[in-house]
Parts: C-alpha cells; structure tokens; sequence
C-alpha cells in the first residue's frame, strides 16, 4: 500500500503488503456485447494482452443510500444464459483486463513485476476504458454509461513470528485492544474483522469503504498471514469515465488514510514506511 | 471485480468463505428451461442479505419443474406454464413471501398456464392464482366460517395478514 495522490507521496513504503490492485466499472448492460463481440474486442488488444480465459460471470453490486441499512433478500430473473466473464492477460500474467456485459476491470497482481503505484494503475485502466469505449462505439453496440465504480488492494500481512496467531489482531489493527477481562477460557482461534465506513463528497453519500480482515495461510509454507482487503466502492461523480475515474480517487484517498489509521506503526515500519 | 478471490488458494480461508456463501452461492447462476418458449432459458441471481428463508430451495425447485411441463401435462389439454406467470410469480416472492422464514408454499400449475400458491395452516387455506392476464387470492378459514376472493392488489393487506399468521 503506497500512499500517493492527495497526499503528494508524503508517505511511502519500501515493501508495501499489496499482492493485488483492482479498478472496476459497472455500466448498464450492453447486451449486443456477445462472445463473438468480445472475441473481436480481444483482437484489437491482443498485442498487449495475448492470454484470454473464461470465467463465470459476477454479480454486480451496487452501494445504496436511500433505503434503510438492511435490504431485504431478492430473486433476480434473467432472461437466456449470460455471455461470461472474459480475462485477457499480459504475457506474465501480472496484468489482466476483465470484460462482461456490464462490468470492466483492470487489475495489477504481484506476480514479478514491483507495486506500480496507483496513478500508474489507473492511468493505465483509463487508457482500456476508453479503448473499449471506442470499440462499444464503432461497433454500433450501444454506450458505456457508468453507474457504479469500485477500487479494491488487498494485502497479505505476516501474521507474525513465533507464536502468534490469527487471535493476535492487534498486531494488525489499531483499533483491536486484545484486552479481556479476566476468566476467558481461551483466545479466540480465529477472528474475521469487517468495518464499513461512508465516503461522502460535498455533503453527500457517494460511496462505502470495506475492509475485511481474514486469516489465511501461505500455500509454499504453511505460515499465518493476514488478508486484509479494501474496497471503495460506490457512485461515479458524473455519468462519464471522468466521473469514475474521480470516484476511483476520491475513494482510494478515503482508502489510504483509513488504511493508516487502523493499520499499526510496527508494521509501518517493517514495511519501511517513509514519511 | 477483483481476481483475488479467483487467485485466493488458501484452503482454510476458501472453505470458511465458501461456507458462508454456501446457499446463496447455490442458487445464484441456476438456469431452467421454460416449456412454453423453447430455446429459452431462465436465470437465477440471489441478492441475499442474511440466510435465505429456507424454504425457498423447494419452491425453486418446484418452479423448475413447473416450468418445463409440455403441453397437455394433465392428460387432456393444459397449456404449458407461462414465461409471464413464473416473472409475477418472482415479483411476489420478492414483494411479499421473502420477508417470511417460515411458510410453506405449495406449487402447482393450473391447465391455463399458469400457477397456484396454496399456504395451509392451522384450518386456514389461502391460495393465490397467477396467471399471465391477473393475479387472484381465494381465503377460506372454515373454522371461523370466514371467507373472501378478489383480485391481488385488493387484497394485499389482508394477504399480508394471514401470511403472518401463517409464518408463526
């Protein structure tokens, strides 16, 4: 996690805990985008991202303000079978656009190449934004108009040396103390942590931030680590790519300053935090 | 839209998440064959918050099968469910059935094609008729000597109330 814009790169890290950063556009569906148009799509973007796969399609999720806390439970029908979720990927896999009939996202995931930084990211998801923008358009399928914007990194986190455990949150949080009154049989074995916090822009809701903090184990070694997840997800500020992409800021500086807040100096500085 | 939980392989943390989604997971991406307009075909997407009432898993179930019976099922000369009865069908489970846990509707069609909800319970017996052009409730409480019919939306309040009851 490198804290950049906004805050003018008053804080970096030199081994920043980001394995993966996602950017993602809802847009009302364009229903003529079938396989055979996308498969056109991928044709003009293959020199850049030769690999494709295919992948079921996701839900989109869309942040509401207007309705009370809970939302009630709902069946969508949907009418014939969906055309899926398409990946095209970079040659080392580190970059990938993802393309379904209402959604795009381009993410960056640490695979060889060092943490890019955001602007980067985003410039770079930009550049496919309106590529495809362009394609939508000269194919006569219809318009890209934006409805719901997302911004996610997620991080791995040592759970630490020695003994501890997926209990010990407080290595990891601010905001857990870790403190019992007496008598607790044992510490928890485990522990899932999700906060939500509103992302206002001039007086009003436009967004949410999750962080979700799970437990996890690393695969190569059997070691505790932590994933802790963020996502700023929420209205574009305007009905166009601008707009998004002035969400996608908006909500990535909510994102950065909540992250060093709830996250502890320890790891700052094992993270080689400067400024 | 992130990859990570495509990209995500620790089996503990799969499992628990899995876990969590399981139901919902499960029904979301169902899709069912509609008799009536061959070729089509009807998808599912849950957008749960909490559990699902359980006994929406039989009703589903029921609708799939309902949805695929041909014409002349009963013997005779019953048409084929509606593609627009099963849509009213979803936009009263989503109205009004969802926000109770415990019902226990059941499914049947009707050889116009379309769809009766029969609820029990207690004596009393309300069964509600969808069919393309309307939507109708009969109610009869034979205990009480209490009984009603008329068309849906004038009755929603009183729907509304024996649903409850019923839930209990």
């Amino acid at each position: 996690m490198v804290v950049t814009e906004g805050l003018a790169r008053e804080v970096d890290f030199a081994r920043p805990p980001v394995v993966e950063v996602a950017l993602s556009i809802r847009f009302e569906p364009i229903r003529k985008l079938d396989a055979a148009q996308i498969a056109l799509y991928w044709a003009g973007i293959k020199d850049r991202f030769p690999l494709i796969e295919q992948h079921p399609r996701l839900d989109s999720l869309i942040e509401r303000f207007d309705t009370p806390d809970f939302t009630p439970s709902h069946i969508r029908l949907e009418f014939g079978e969906s055309v899926p979720r398409f990946w095209f990927l970079t040659s080392n896999q580190s970059q990938l656009l993802q393309l379904q009939q209402d959604q795009f996202a381009h993410n960056w995931r640490k695979n060889v190449d060092p943490y890019p930084h955001y602007e980067a990211i985003r410039d770079s998801f930009r550049k496919e934004m309106e590529t495809f923008a362009e394609f939508v358009s000269a194919q006569r399928l219809g318009e890209v108009a934006p409805v719901q914007c997302e911004v996610t990194y997620i991080n791995h986190i040592d759970a630490g040396d020695g003994g501890a455990t997926h209990a010990h949150v407080q290595d990891v949080l601010t905001v857990w103390s870790g403190q019992y009154n007496p008598g607790l049989p044992s510490e928890p074995e485990t522990v899932d942590v999700r906060f939500r916090y509103l992302i206002n822009h001039e007086g009003r809701k436009v967004g949410r931030l999750h962080v979700e903090l799970q437990p996890a184990f690393r695969q190569q070694n059997g070691r505790p680590i932590w994933v802790l997840i963020l996502t700023a997800r929420g209205i574009p500020l305007g009905r166009d790519l601008p707009g998004a992409v002035a969400f996608m800021d908006l909500g990535r500086k909510n994102m950065l300053q909540t992250f060093l807040a709830i996250t502890t100096l320890q790891l700052h500085n094992k993270w080689g935090r400067v400024g | 839209m992130i990859t990570a939980r495509d990209l995500r392989t620790d089996p503990v943390f799969r499992a628990s998440r899995i876990g969590a989604l399981q139901r919902e997971a499960t029904l979301t991406g169902r899709s069912f064959a509609v008799a009536s307009e061959p070729g089509l075909r009807l998808r599912l997407t849950v957008d749960a918050n909490g559990a699902l009432p359980k006994w929406v898993d039989s009703a589903l179930s029921a609708i799939e099968d309902i949805a695929q019976l041909s014409d002349g099922w009963d013997s005779y000369a019953a048409r084929p469910v509606s593609v627009d009865s099963i849509v009213r069908f979803f936009d009263v489970m989503n109205d009004l059935l969802l926000q109770f846990e415990r019902l226990q509707p059941n499914l049947v069609p009707t050889a116009a094609g379309g769809i009766q909800v029969e609820f029990h319970s207690h004596g009393e017996e309300m069964e509600l008729s969808i069919t393309p052009e309307k939507m109708t409730v009969f109610y009869e409480d034979e205990d009480r000597g209490v009984s009603w019919e008329g068309d849906f939306n004038d009755h929603r309040v009183e729907v509304h109330e024996v649903l409850e009851r019923m839930a209990k």
